[in-house]
């Protein structure tokens, strides 16, 4: 009898191994639950919702979110699995596999009567082990476009099919390439994503530059402008009341309207500003001069540029503000008094297109641009999602790399000779944490496991046969999904993260010891003491 | 400036605010006349002002409403998170996912009736536009035309009479309009009516740190306010309608301080609603909700132009619920669908001074009006109907009110009456016919003098409340209450509002009502200040662990209850003589 009980006859309690089968079933759950997911043979899955509503994806991290885990220790794992997505963007599928997977190996020499301390003296033991294997095992190397390319081709060829696969690829470390400084950490909000629901998934480009969901609110302005200076301001060009008060102390009709006009002449004060500093720098015929403000501009002020020709964006927003300096140089005036030409942006072409209610604006050619916008497009908001994920995890496993300075071998390599080396540590140690190390070397073998199960192949046949060529070898080998037979990861260019794995293998660690101590579950909170 | 349509973008949070919300929307839209050649009387509201005009990429022509609105994951029941309005007729989903796709599909949730009958209407004007376009296929769709058409298009609600009390329990049970796509935005952390495990959205903090946390839904709120604001030419202002309860009163707060630094010149209205009676609650979440109140009222008078906390509970925060009682109404407290339609009618009401066509005011100047010297919270007051008898007069009517304000309060502790520092009240709906018919000879001379409602209107204020600064606004059009707003009238309302001796009968529905509103700067809003503070007070806020592990400082909730002392001072009459 729990001492809780007596105190409060209501609470609900689990005691030792029952607690401790509680907590197995449940990660278990989560494993069976996520394991067709893994790598690009996965099984891609589509949501509906009771209203119609559609989701399509493959990431373990976007199908977290989507489940609604009602068990208190599912929960617990799929938000140390979301934790993992939000530090490096990737491998939740792969953290509640092997979560799930520590638990049933332990599991089987717990039931023998070995406790679980020592199952997680072992785990630790191992996990220290499985890190220095992971030092060994990666590959430093200057890190170039190709191995980019690489890297970021693992990543979404797991999320999309292989054709958009391919293509943002080639999009997304071209970005990350554009937007990346030496010695300076990279900034993935310079990248801006913009959606448009328009032709194919397969037209999704890469656009040096900005693209604006909005456009100039003038039927006079150009649609087109080319040689354009961009000036960037943070100014009110409407009309409003100065003073807070006005509307009640107006004595009669004619002195409001002398007071409005007052006001006006304020405004137009800036406007006349902005034309007279255009006439200044455009003194020849085929420069253009756009205005991207992030206030307001009215439609008397939008009438008075459009009659100078320039065009003129309203209301941007605080995020493009930043990424129109990068993009076309020049910086965001907070005021027209000390307007220089140094202080404007400069782009080859500025253009407008239309979609329905929708305009977009792109500034494009820009000399040297440092924030760069994914078009993103397909002919349905699910697709435009699905994208936008993806391209956001690419992102990611590029700007990993590049802050990593190296990469590990996929497609299970790591796994492979992370076990193998364990096996052969575990003869070192002495006394019953080996068991803890030999049951950590076999839960990590659930990734090639399930990678083959996955691809169509028997895991215990891969595996041997992986093991074998691995000892061979001498070097790390993988999973060819399409064959089930080795191959050497490197070679065919399937690279993953060096901090993803070295996460993953802290964070699984941590949460597996932590749910193997467990020895009393009880719900006694005061919340259940209703009334 | 005259001719210009001041635009107003509203934002609405949280699932009773979407009751109240909905309720409102459907009865600007049951007042709107699409055949410009059955207008009847001069146009006096100008919905351009809550409502945009935009274009699907078919090409067919929208309006919907101004408005961004938030709920929590798994509240929308039936209703598409990007609505159907903009849906493009797919072709078959094309998947090139080389290996196998699972589809998980949940049950189909069974539309109401009245979302069904919806459905048939746009189905049939569709129909009706394809055949227009496409005369001669007419004969092999000869059965969908002629019969069908011509019962359900025009007068589906004008006739049947729906009883959605059983059925409705979501908002989008009930909305009438479509939405934009972009107008929801549905909070994934947090599941609608959860079950006892999961978190509930019920604290401040968990709201206010929501926007810090998420980014992405950070980005979507900007891309969405950027969408409706960019293509106002004249923006003046946005409103805001929250639940001050529970976690949205943190997100609103968080929101608004944005909106505050952003749009620093435009006026910010905010309804904070709170539904009558919870059912089943425990102690801890009345003390959760209390604070979190506390929290919000504190934030959003000091952060928006006006704010104005409606409840049909006018002992809120208390032991027991003390509702109010409206003469001629009879609803249940305990449908959210009822007592939000009481409080969207008298949204719509009260909020036509800057909606009205000719002679409208911003925003920004009804708000200064009545929250000047640092009174920014303001109490609303409505009367539903306006109890003018089908055979009486609107002077005979004030003057049996003669001695007492004929509204009821619908902030909570504002019962009192006592004279407002400044009001503005709306009458709508009581045609310029209606003045002083059959007027007893015995009737003031003054009263007998007036020919016009707003006469009528400004020589009752100022007689009834001499001291206070008051504006009045009338307009002829009465407030639309058919379906699907609730049968919640009494018996002896007729279908054009009025009262009468005949009681209605059963299968007949009140079409619209005249009513009556004011909202006022009042020292009663003291009482209901003092009641907040007291009751917070009370609370020892360090048992509440949660609201520390949303990120509240023990010193920032003693400054909040300081703030709201100082804020009840404000609204003391004593100091001020």
């Amino acid at each position: 009898m729990s001492a809780v009980k007596s105190l409060n006859p209501k609470a609900e309690v689990a005691r030792a191994a029952q607690a401790l089968a509680v907590n197995i079933s449940a990660a278990r759950g989560l494993q069976d639950v996520l394991k067709s997911n893994l790598g690009p043979k996965g099984t891609m899955k589509m949501l509906v919702s009771g209203s119609g509503d559609i989701k399509l994806t493959k990431d373990g991290n976007v199908l977290l979110h989507e489940m609604q885990i009602q068990h208190p220790t599912a929960s617990l794992i799929a938000r140390v699995a979301t934790a993992q997505d939000d530090i490096t963007g990737d491998g939740t599928t792969s953290n509640v596999l092997i979560i799930g997977e520590l638990l049933k190996q332990a599991d089987l020499y717990i039931s023998e009567g070995l406790h679980p301390r020592i199952v997680t003296e072992g785990f630790e033991l191992a996990r220290n082990k499985a890190l220095e294997v992971l030092e060994d095992i990666k590959v430093v190397r200057e890190i170039d476009r190709d191995t980019l390319i690489n890297v970021a081709r693992t990543s979404l060829r797991t999320k999309v099919h292989p054709e958009l696969a391919d293509l943002l690829t080639e999009h997304v470390v071209d970005a990350v390439l554009a937007i990346s400084k030496p010695d300076e950490p990279i900034d993935l909000h310079m990248v801006e994503m913009m959606e448009m629901q328009h032709k194919t998934d397969m037209d999704t480009t890469l656009v040096r530059g900005i693209v604006m969901d909005h456009g100039a609110r003038h039927p006079d302005m150009k649609k087109r402008v080319e040689n354009a200076y961009i000036l960037t301001c943070n100014v009110s060009l409407e009309y409003e009341k100065s003073e807070v008060n006005a509307g009640f102390f107006y004595k009669s009709a004619t002195e409001r309207e002398k007071l409005v006009q007052a006001e006006r002449a304020f405004t137009d004060a800036r406007v006349a500003k902005i034309i007279e500093f255009k006439k200044q720098v455009c003194d020849e015929k085929n420069k253009g001069f756009v205005v991207i403000n992030q206030k307001g501009i009215d439609p008397l002020s939008l009438d008075m540029m459009a009659k100078e020709g320039i065009v003129a964006l309203r209301r941007a927003k605080r995020r493009n503000m930043e990424r129109l300096a990068l993009a076309c140089g020049g910086m965001a005036m907070n005021s027209l008094d000390d307007m220089t030409p140094e202080c404007l942006g400069y782009a080859g072409l500025v253009y407008e297109h239309v979609l329905g209610e929708q305009k977009y604006t792109f500034v494009e050619e820009c000399k040297n641009p440092q924030s760069v916008t994914i078009l993103i497009k397909g002919p349905n908001s699910h697709t435009l999602a699905q994208i936008k994920d993806a391209i956001h995890d690419g992102l990611r496993a590029v700007k990993n790399a590049i802050e990593d300075g190296s990469v590990i071998p996929g497609a299970g390599a790591f796994e492979i000779a992370a076990h193998a080396a364990l096996m052969k540590y575990k003869e070192g140690v002495k006394g019953r944490p080996r068991l803890g190390i030999a049951a950590y070397a076999d839960a990590l073998l659930v990734i090639p496991k399930v990678l083959a199960q996955n691809s169509g192949f028997d895991a215990q046949e891969t595996i041997v046969k992986l093991q074998e060529e691995y000892a061979a070898a001498g070097q790390p080998v993988g999973l060819d999904l399409s064959s089930g037979e080795a191959l050497i990861p490197t070679d065919v260019g399937i690279l993953d993260n060096y901090r993803v794995k070295k996460q993953l293998l802290h964070s699984c660690t941590v949460i597996a010891t932590n749910l193997l101590l467990v020895d009393e579950i009880m719900r006694a909170g005061l919340s259940s003491l209703k009334g | 400036m005259a001719g210009t349509t001041k635009e107003v973008v509203t934002i609405q949070l949280g699932h009773y605010a979407n009751f109240v919300g909905t309720h409102w929307w459907n009865i600007q839209e049951s007042s709107f006349v699409y055949d410009p050649g059955v207008c009847q009387g001069p146009k006096e509201i100008n919905h351009d002002v809550l409502f945009r005009e935009g274009e699907t990429l078919q090409k067919d022509v929208t309006y919907t409403p101004r408005l961004i609105a938030f709920d929590l994951k798994g509240s929308l029941n039936t209703l598409r998170q990007e609505g159907t309005l903009y849906d493009i007729t797919d072709e078959a989903e094309d998947l090139k996912w080389p290996s196998d796709v699972t589809l998980h599909k949940v049950d189909v949730t069974r539309k109401n009736e009245f979302l069904q009958d919806l459905d048939k209407q746009d189905l049939c004007l569709q129909q009706e536009k394809a055949m227009q376009e496409i005369p001669h296929q007419e004969n092999e769709k000869g059965e969908h035309t002629g019969a069908d058409r011509g019962d359900v298009t025009p007068d589906v609600f004008g006739s049947k009479l729906y009883n959605l009390d059983k059925s409705v329990s979501v908002w989008s049970d009930f909305l009438r309009l479509h939405l934009h796509p972009r107008s929801l935005t549905v909070i994934e952390e947090y599941q609608y009516e959860n079950k006892e495990d999961s978190q509930p959205f019920d604290i401040f903090g968990c709201g206010q740190q929501l926007l810090c946390s998420n980014q992405k839904l950070k980005q979507q709120v900007e891309d969405k306010l950027h969408f409706f604001i960019e293509e106002c030419d004249h923006l003046q202002g946005f409103q805001l309608l929250l639940d001050s309860y529970n976690g949205f009163g943190g997100l609103a707060c968080h929101l608004l301080e944005d909106l505050a630094d952003e749009y620093s010149t435009k006026g910010l209205l905010s309804f904070g609603v709170t539904p009558a009676i919870f059912e089943n609650s425990t102690r801890i979440q009345d003390t959760h909700r209390l604070i979190t109140s506390a929290l919000t009222y504190e934030k959003l008078a000091n952060h928006s132009s006006l704010f104005v906390p409606l409840s049909l509970n006018s002992a809120l925060w208390g032991r027991k619920p003390e509702l109010v009682r409206f003469p001629h109404l009879k609803y249940n407290a305990l449908l959210d669908y009822h007592t939000s339609a009481v409080l969207g009618a008298s949204l719509d009401t009260v909020t036509v001074p800057y909606r009205l066509e000719t002679n409208a005011v911003s925003v920004a100047e009804l708000t200064d009006m009545l929250g000047s010297h640092g009174r920014k919270v303001a109490a609303l007051s409505a009367s539903l109907p306006f109890p003018i008898m089908d055979s009486g007069s609107l002077v005979e009517t004030l003057m049996t009110h003669s001695d007492l304000l004929p509204w009821k309060p619908l902030t909570p502790y504002c019962s009192k009456c006592s004279m407002p520092f400044a009001q503005s009240s709306v009458l709508r709906g009581v045609h310029g016919n209606l003045v002083k018919r059959n007027l007893a000879p015995t009737a003031p001379k003054l009263l007998r003098d007036c020919s016009t409602v707003e006469e009528v209107m400004r020589l009752y204020l100022t007689d009834m409340c001499p001291e206070s600064l008051n504006v009045s606004w009338s307009l002829q059009q009465a407030c639309q209450v058919t379906a699907p707003f609730p049968h919640i009238f009494a018996q002896d309302v007729s279908v054009n509002g009025l009262l009468s001796q005949k009681a209605r009968p059963d299968t007949l529905g009140v079409s619209s009502v005249p009513m009556l509103s004011s909202l006022q700067s009042s020292p009663d809003i003291a009482s209901l200040v003092d009641h907040l503070h007291t009751e917070a007070t009370r609370v020892n806020i360090k048992k509440f662990h949660k609201f520390f592990e949303a990120g509240l400082e023990p010193d920032d909730f003693t400054e909040t209850l300081n703030n709201l002392e100082t804020l009840a001072q404000q609204y003391s009459t004593d100091t001020l003589l």
